[in-house]
């Protein structure tokens, strides 16, 4: 009787020990992530301006964003042909090079750190470079592609060329999904493909049928965030092009943003983010139900 | 059984300290504190702080702290206003001056400017002061112009034997347009130097559509005047610099970090670029022979002067230091000359813009061209109030429609009158609102 009295008690300070531990990023977490969400989610259903008190308008903001906004349309027409570009090449030049990386070759660890590098250059720092490098007139780019013949492109200039420029742009910090796959192929077991090899298997199938499979979680799971963070594209295109030419590059959170803070639309904005949260959300679903069960786990095989 | 009620203390007298603290600051500070927020670069932060330690020491009870925001000046102002800590004096852009000061944000400096013996509607140029008054209230200045003017580099116009742009006789667009045509080069099929760079879409082509006799909006701005025949001659001709004399670099992003329309002008790509006044202390510092004229005329010879205000929030709980303190961030020299030694700003103080002694505190050999005064007075004369603070929701206009639009215009994707009733019609709707 008197021993689970004791263990009670020292159970019970451990516990509060554990929650008063974890109180500060819980605190954090709904002070600063959770509340503001549901605040957005409540102020979607209203108009504010932020300087008069906001005022109740129910579902009208979703309505106009669906039936009467052009260019919410035009910005959700952007960002999917962003991302339906980027995400794909993204993976397959990162897959392609953790393989090349996955070799021992002289200078390894300095083709590592020059794939990764780009990764940690400021943003502001390289949208400049970029600037320059793919000026029409004056930049690198143009005067590379034309001293082999091929004419002159307007990239981020031309509305047609703006988007493809962008997504160039971002394949160059390809560095952050190719450490992941890297990390992940050192973790196929050797032993797998000395069995194959004594069965006679040709490096075709090694890669086909060992080292792809095994891969899939990772491939999900840089697919997957591929999505999710590339449909937020906000920065360099909020320091690059602005939206242009003629609301080419109006990415969803740049539109979004500029109803917030550039319009004083707080209520439509919120709305905004709500409907892209959706959007997220439906995509990732698919995705899991399409891919989830092609994904073989090494733990279950 | 010690440790415990040791560590007991301890806790206690790091609580108690810490109350201290808090007390102290709340009840010590028998001083008024006023908070200033502006953006800008590191060299007009200097400035800035200078300004304010200099208050400090002529206002003994007032102690002011300047808050610098670099970036999402906006963005952060509106976090502040909303969680009802909005500074008490700041600094405020131009096209969302109107935005807030229909909604009140701001406190009407009229009854302060009767009182004052210091300063009156005549210490400024009369244009910075026409922009911010909306109705009669007037609202703020800031100590700066921003005049647009022609920098030029006179080696490429001596070799093209072209004579220098005036520096206060404008010259008529022909002249400008057949200047810029001399100073083109083509090699190989390649256009190596261009006459002109006009790179600042909104500042340009609103300047112009007003020299033109057009305006942005009618009498009582309800609605959009862009598609009059002024407007669209005007922008016509700008647009044909670039696609049909190809005189002008077809590069609309420079302006956006502004660094690459100096670099051409610095490369000797362009010879001629109109811009702001701004962009004079970075030019100073390239080595080529650097000069300024004043931009060609159309039917008239005017320009919209974008400078940006600084305004006091109504909710200041100390009024008349924040008066003070607003009053002296817009005459003081330690805040107004180091910001002209280095190129950036044009005095809108009228002592030191138009009298030579006052002059004399900031012009800089090497840093202010041959042409400058002469050129920057003459502009300056002749500006036309903005029509950017005539209307709330300017932001939107700019935004949402006029760039894009231009955008689509200077692609040649759709022609100048197309394009201006499709933006009238969208600016009347927002105009609506």
């Amino acid at each position: 009787m008197i021993k689970r009295k004791r263990i009670t008690f020292q159970r019970h300070r451990e516990t509060i020990l554990g929650y008063l531990f974890i109180a500060p990023v819980c605190l954090g977490l709904i002070i600063f992530i959770l509340g503001p969400i549901i605040a957005s989610l409540f102020l979607s259903f209203f108009e504010w301006d932020l300087f008069t008190p906001p005022h109740w308008v129910g579902f009208k903001n979703y309505v106009k964003i669906i039936f009467q906004d052009k260019l919410f349309w035009q910005s959700l027409k952007v960002t999917s042909f962003y991302v339906g570009g980027l995400v794909p090449l993204q993976m397959m030049i990162a897959f392609l090079l953790a393989l090349f990386l996955n070799v021992k070759i002289k200078g390894l660890s300095f083709f590592r750190t020059t794939f990764y590098m780009p990764v940690i250059v400021p943003v502001f720092a390289s949208a400049i470079i970029w600037l320059w490098i793919l000026n029409p007139e004056f930049g690198l780019a143009n005067a590379l592609i034309t001293k082999i013949g091929l004419p002159k492109l307007m990239w981020l200039e031309s509305p047609r060329q703006v988007i493809p420029s962008l997504i160039l742009m971002s394949l160059w910090r390809v560095g952050q999904p190719m450490i992941i796959f890297l990390a992940g192929l050192q973790g196929v077991p050797t032993q797998l493909y000395e069995v194959a090899e004594i069965d006679g298997a040709t490096a075709r199938s090694k890669f086909f049928n060992i080292t792809v499979p095994l891969m899939t979680p990772l491939i999900l799971f840089n697919g997957i965030l591929g999505v999710i963070w590339s449909f937020q594209i906000f920065t360099t295109v909020y320091l690059i092009t602005d939206g242009g030419p003629a609301n080419a590059s109006l990415t969803y959170i740049l539109y979004t943003y500029r109803h917030a803070f550039e319009w004083l639309h707080i209520g439509y904005a919120s709305a905004l983010g709500w409907i892209l949260f959706l959007i997220i959300l439906g995509i990732t679903v698919l995705i899991f139900k399409y891919f989830g069960r092609r994904v073989y786990y090494l733990e279950r095989i | 059984m010690r440790k415990k009620v040791i560590n007991r203390w301890i806790t206690m007298l790091c609580i108690i300290s810490v109350f201290l603290c808090w007390v102290g600051g709340v009840s010590w500070g028998q001083k008024v504190e006023l908070v200033y927020s502006y953006w800008g670069s590191t060299v007009e932060k200097e400035a800035v702080e200078t300004m304010i330690n200099e208050f400090n020491r002529l206002q003994p009870n007032i102690k002011a702290k300047g808050l610098h925001i670099p970036q999402n000046y906006a963005m952060k102002l509106q976090t502040m206003i909303a969680a009802g800590n909005a500074p008490d004096v700041m600094k405020m852009m131009q096209n969302s001056f109107r935005d807030w000061a229909d909604r009140n944000a701001y406190l009407e400096l009229n009854p302060f400017l009767d009182e004052d013996p210091d300063v009156s509607l005549e210490t400024w140029a009369r244009v910075k002061v026409e922009n911010y008054t909306v109705d009669g209230k007037f609202y703020g200045v800031s100590g700066c112009l921003e005049p647009l003017l022609i920098f030029y580099r006179q080696d490429l116009f001596d070799e093209a034997g072209v004579s220098y742009p005036p520096a206060e006789e404008p010259w008529t667009w022909d002249e400008f347009l057949s200047a810029a045509k001399k100073l083109t080069k083509e090699e190989g099929g390649q256009i190596t130097q261009f006459g002109v760079e006009t790179a600042n879409r909104w500042l340009i082509n609103a300047s112009y559509i007003l020299a033109n006799g057009g305006r942005l909006f009618n009498e009582s701005v309800t609605e959009s005047l862009l598609a009059e025949p002024e407007a669209i001659e005007a922008l016509q001709k700008l647009v044909d610099l670039e696609l049909k004399y190809r005189v002008d670099p077809q590069s609309r992003f420079l302006q956006l970090i502004g660094a690459g329309s100096l670099e051409a002008l610095g490369t000797g790509r362009v010879a001629m670029l109109m811009e702001g006044h701004w962009v004079l202390g970075d030019l100073a510092k390239m080595e080529f022979p650097l000069d300024i004229g004043v931009i060609p005329k159309m039917k008239d010879f005017t320009y919209l002067d974008v400078s940006s205000t600084t305004v006091i929030s109504k909710d200041t709980k100390h009024p008349k230091e924040a008066w003070e303190l607003f009053k002296h961030a817009n005459i003081a020299a330690s805040g107004i000359v180091p910001l002209c030694k280095y190129g950036i700003w044009v005095p809108s103080v009228k002592n030191l813009l138009f009298t030579p002694e006052g002059r004399q505190l900031w012009l800089t050999e090497g840093m202010h061209p041959p042409h400058f005064v002469e050129a920057v007075l003459a502009t300056v004369l002749h500006a036309t109030r903005t029509p950017a603070t005539l209307t709330a929701g300017m932001e939107e206009i700019i935004g949402k429609v006029l760039t894009p639009t231009f955008d689509k215009i200077w692609l040649g994707e759709i022609s100048v009158e197309k394009g201006m009733e499709e933006a009238a019609l969208m600016i009347n709707e927002i105009l609506a609102r």
